[in-house]
């Protein structure tokens, strides 16, 4: 920026651009071969952006009751132009947003980012990572399909496992004891208000650890540094870095209206709460590890352990001591892989399997 | 001769307040066990008999003075034959007792105009009422038997036994038992004792005794009341067309008729059956083994071709349409069909209903006159759910188009970060 | 010459805004297209527009399409076509077995052509096998617009 123009100027007089110019470009991001994973939390933010924005224009259209919501959401997809696209977006985006949450959750787990001091940054991530489920989950519902209706009766069962007050909490998911209006009424409270807020305001404490403590540098990195094997580099958060994240988002974002453009999102057949349930409702893709899991073992083990293991997960930077002194613990390195691994294969196992 | 003060006594009573609060001294006594053993037929009369609720008291029908008796404790006073009063009829007198108030046009319309007057008069035409009175055959039915004796409620309440759809089961008590009808004979056969059976499954069946739809024909809509006769081939047909009018009128301007007739084949009943009507199916037309039509139509006849090519346009009509609908579940699954796909589906499944009724024209030509138009319909139906499932093209167009616009934006991008990259030092500490 | 004027990295620079532009456009007009709201009068089916003032005249009907069925819209004999209360909305499936009924003008009826199924005007059944009477509908006056409603009147 040779010349500052006046609007420049202008605005440069008010909120004192200059220094906010002086701030970008001596924020940095280490530049290393294992650089690349930083790239995945900003790709998080773009498709999460996306979904608000893309959210926000199917408010306009949308009816969130029993009686309309398929209709309407019919009426999207039919009627108003590039109504298909927008849900389409929306839906695509969605999933992209669930899968790189974890992309980036488990390759700062695998770089040990959640390491001392930053143990607040990755508490606030894993609670986005439940919030994003939540989001994929309550939105599910709200086009009022068949499956995802079928979907949603067996999700909220869950809910009688939590010890004592497990009859009240399906209640308050469901907005009643059965799944009905009430609960798409409720879950479209949830999506478009409840989590949003609480999303936005995580996030802002996310990004505002990250931008206070800046990105860490892996171990292994730093050993090689200070053994002198490597050099330190780090390149500018602006332009150099923001313009490989655009590079990102413009390829995800072609991506995306690729597949809404040739494959359309389905619309699926309205829900009939009378119809008989087919044997093999299957829930999200996200969520079919976890499902898939209890059917080896007894449903209340599994959903206990499943809270146990996110807890666990929430609070692990305090158990990872040794990366904390900064050493390099090969455990966690074996337990993140793991995790992986037994996420994809359950899930894989989840789809081929013939139904019980 | 009735009793005009009675009559006088009545209006005027009715007029003042509830009729069945009227002092009655046979009803006194007859409900009394002091003076009768059996006193169901005076509680009878006062529980909802519509003779009563009209106001008319037992002297009415039975004479004698109803004012009397009770109070001097002397039933004398009451049923006394100096005041008209009467034994009470054996089974074979039942229908004049009833008929003398009912066959009287003048007295009948101060109760009920509508109520016709004619029922003695068609009694003595039905089976009923020529065995009666022709062979002092006492076992058949007399106007008690269906209608009740003291307890009589008019066949609009759903309690009568006369209501339209108890009717079958009144039937039934005489004529689904073999002991009772044994002996019978219609046209030298013994009657049977079926007909219940038969007519509980079929349609009309279901829809009075178990839906309790009482649009749909009961034993009387066919056979008439107290006119009740097996009806001849004719009137039939003109029961069901009372209903089915158009199969009725395409019926009669069609091939058959004539035909038929001279052959003493009846109409409907010939390929539906009577009491069994059986749920009717497209494989009763055409040329295939269970068609009706090779009943009578040789092979290659004119009638076999006929049969032949309106159930192969009705065959076709129905695959364009299974064809078209699975295609518009698609769309709309999909999320690329909004409803007017289904709406038009709609006009071209009219065209399935309406050919089902057109088929009784037995003329090949009007039956693919509807199903061609059907096809075509559903076959343009197809053809929009298709297009927007193949998807337009100007999507595809849009997506070109923005596919190149990133394109473009990313190469020009990394051009612009290979220049930035090139003026930044990346070592630590110089910024 | 140009070549030589302006820089390799203005060239870029416009490239970029090139770019920018481009996409921007390609992103804001199917969003500004999407928010203009559609001719259709909107999705959900208690209640749409069957028409307008002085579409039909007096002893005439046509077929609406209400949701995925088809409606009737009849503007009975003398009426005003100003006036709501002329007209008479009903669903137009054949309570029998689901043909679409017309409105006839020489016996001022509604008509099933299916099975000649007859309706007078309150939709009651006058002849034929309908079991039913069709289903009402409420009719009002919006400006010039004939909507129509399947809430109870
Ligand atoms: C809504 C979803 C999320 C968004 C939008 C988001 C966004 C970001 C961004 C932009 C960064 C900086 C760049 C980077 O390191 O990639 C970041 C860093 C980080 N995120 Fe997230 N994140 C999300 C979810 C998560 C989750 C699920 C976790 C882990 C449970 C997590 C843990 C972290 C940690 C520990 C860092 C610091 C990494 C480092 O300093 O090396 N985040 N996040
Ligand atoms: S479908 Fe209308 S009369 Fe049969």
């Amino acid at each position: 920026m040779a010349e500052k123009n006046a609007l420049y100027k202008w605005f440069d007089e008010r909120v004192d651009l200059v220094n906010l110019e002086k701030f970008l470009r001596h924020k940095t991001v280490p530049y290393h071969r294992h650089s690349l994973w930083y790239y995945v939390g900003g790709m998080c933010l773009y498709l999460f952006i996306v979904q608000v924005i893309t959210g926000i224009l199917l408010l306009l259209y949308y009816k969130p009751t029993a009686e309309a919501a398929y209709e309407s959401v019919q009426y999207i997809m039919t009627e108003v132009p590039f109504g298909w696209l927008i849900r389409s977006i929306h839906s695509y985006a969605a999933n992209l947003f669930i899968g790189f949450v974890f992309l980036h959750m488990f390759s700062v787990f695998l770089m040990k980012g959640y390491r001392k001091p930053r143990e607040i940054t990755w508490i606030t991530g894993a609670l986005l990572l439940f919030l994003a489920m939540g989001f994929g989950f309550s939105g599910y519902l709200l086009p009022w399909n068949q499956l995802a209706y079928l979907a949603t009766n067996v999700g909220t069962n869950f809910a009688v496992m939590v010890p004592f007050v497990g009859k009240w909490v399906l209640e308050f998911l469901r907005g009643g004891t059965e799944v009905t209006g009430a609960t798409l009424t409720r879950f479209f409270g949830f999506h478009v208000a409840v989590l949003p807020g609480i999303a936005t305001a995580l996030l802002g404490a996310h990004l505002l650890f990250v931008q206070r403590q800046g990105m860490s540098v892996p171990i292994s990195i730093e050993k090689e540094i200070n053994a002198g094997k490597a050099k330190r580099l780090e390149i500018p958060f602006f332009p150099n870095f923001l313009y490989r994240d655009v590079v990102g988002w413009s390829l995800a974002f072609g991506l995306i209206i690729l597949l809404s453009s040739l494959f359309p999102w389905e619309l699926g057949e309205k829900a009939d709460i009378l119809k008989p349930a087919p044997p093999h409702v299957k829930p999200e893709w996200f969520f079919v590890f976890m499902y898939q899991t209890l059917k080896y073992v007894p449903k209340a083990v599994g959903v206990f352990g499943f809270a146990i293991a996110g807890g666990i997960w929430v609070l692990l930077p305090f158990f990872d001591s040794k990366s904390n002194r900064g050493e390099f613990n090969r455990l966690y390195t074996i337990i993140g892989i793991a995790a992986v691994v037994y996420m994809v294969v359950f899930t894989i196992i989840g789809y081929v399997a013939p139904g019980e | 001769m009735r009793n005009l003060t009675a009559i006088f006594l009545t209006i005027l009573f009715a007029s003042i307040g509830s009729a069945s609060a009227r002092e009655s001294s046979c009803i006194s006594c007859h409900l009394s066990h002091d003076w009768v053993a059996d006193t169901t037929i005076a509680a009878d009369f006062i529980s909802g008999d519509i003779h009563r609720n009209m106001g008319l008291d037992c002297s009415d029908c039975h004479g004698g003075d109803s004012r009397k008796g009770f109070k001097e404790g002397d039933p004398e006073l009451a049923m006394n034959p100096a005041r008209g009063y009467k034994a009470p009829p054996n089974r074979a007198g039942i229908p004049n007792f009833c008929a003398r108030c009912h066959s009287d046009i003048e007295y009948m319309k101060k109760y009920n105009p509508k109520l016709p007057t004619d029922q003695l008069k068609l009694y003595r035409t039905s089976v009923h009422g020529k065995q009666l009175y022709g062979k002092n055959d006492t076992k058949v039915a007399v106007c008690t038997d269906c209608h009740g004796i003291h307890k009589i409620l008019p066949s609009g309440d759903s309690r009568s036994k006369v209501y339209h759809n108890n009717i079958p089961g009144t039937c039934k008590s005489c004529h689904s038992d073999p002991g009772h009808m044994r002996g019978y004979k219609y046209k030298g056969k013994p009657i049977p004792t079926d007909q219940f059976d038969e007519y509980s499954k079929s349609i009309h069946g279901i829809l009075v005794l178990e839906k309790g739809d009482n649009a749909a024909p009961s034993c009387n809509n066919c056979h008439g009341n107290h006119g009740a006769t097996p009806p001849n081939l004719a009137s039939v047909s003109a029961a069901c067309g009372e209903c089915h009018a158009s199969n009725r009128d395409f019926f009669n301007n069609s091939p058959h008729k004539e035909a038929w007739k001279e052959m003493g084949y009846p109409e409907c009943e010939q390929c539906h059956d009577n009491h069994y009507i059986h749920p009717s199916s497209d494989e009763m037309l055409g040329v295939a083994a269970g068609s009706l039509c090779l009943e009578c139509h040789d092979d290659d006849s004119k009638g076999y071709m006929a049969a032949s090519l309106m159930k192969a346009s009705i065959d076709s009509l129905k695959a364009a349409l299974e064809i078209s609908e699975a295609t518009v579940r698609e769309a709309e699954v999909k999320g690329v069909e909004g409803g007017q796909a289904r709406f038009d589906l709609g006009a071209a499944k009219d065209n399935l209903t309406r050919v089902r009724a057109v088929v009784h024209t037995f003329d090949p030509k009007q039956v693919t006159e509807i199903t061609s138009a059907g096809i075509k319909t559903a076959e343009e139906v197809q053809l929009t759910a298709k297009a927007a499932l193949g998807d337009i093209k100007t999507r595809q167009i849009g997506l070109g188009v923005s596919l190149i616009f990133i394109l473009f934006f990313v190469v020009a991008l990394l051009r612009k970060i290979r220049q930035v990259d090139k003026k930044t030092d990346f070592t630590v500490g110089d910024h | 010459m140009a070549d030589e004027k302006i820089p390799r990295r203005d060239a870029i620079n416009y490239l970029l805004g090139a770019g920018i532009g481009a996409l921007g456009a390609a992103t804001l007009y199917p969003i500004a297209r999407y928010i203009i709201p559609p001719p259709a009068s909107g999705s959900g089916t208690s209640s749409v527009s069957a028409g307008k003032v002085g579409e039909l005249k007096p002893n005439e009907g046509k077929i609406f399409k209400f949701g995925n069925a088809p409606g009737i819209l009849i503007l009975k004999p003398g009426g005003d076509p100003a006036s709501a209360l002329s007209y008479a909305a009903f669903t137009a499936v054949c309570t029998h077995l689901n043909c679409t009924v017309q409105y006839r003008t020489d016996i001022k009826e509604i008509w099933c052509a299916c099975h000649n199924g007859h309706f007078d005007l309150n939709g009651k059944v006058i002849s034929g096998p309908p079991p039913e009477a069709l289903r009402e509908f409420r009719v009002a006056i919006k400006g010039d617009e004939i909507f129509v409603s399947s809430e109870e009147a």
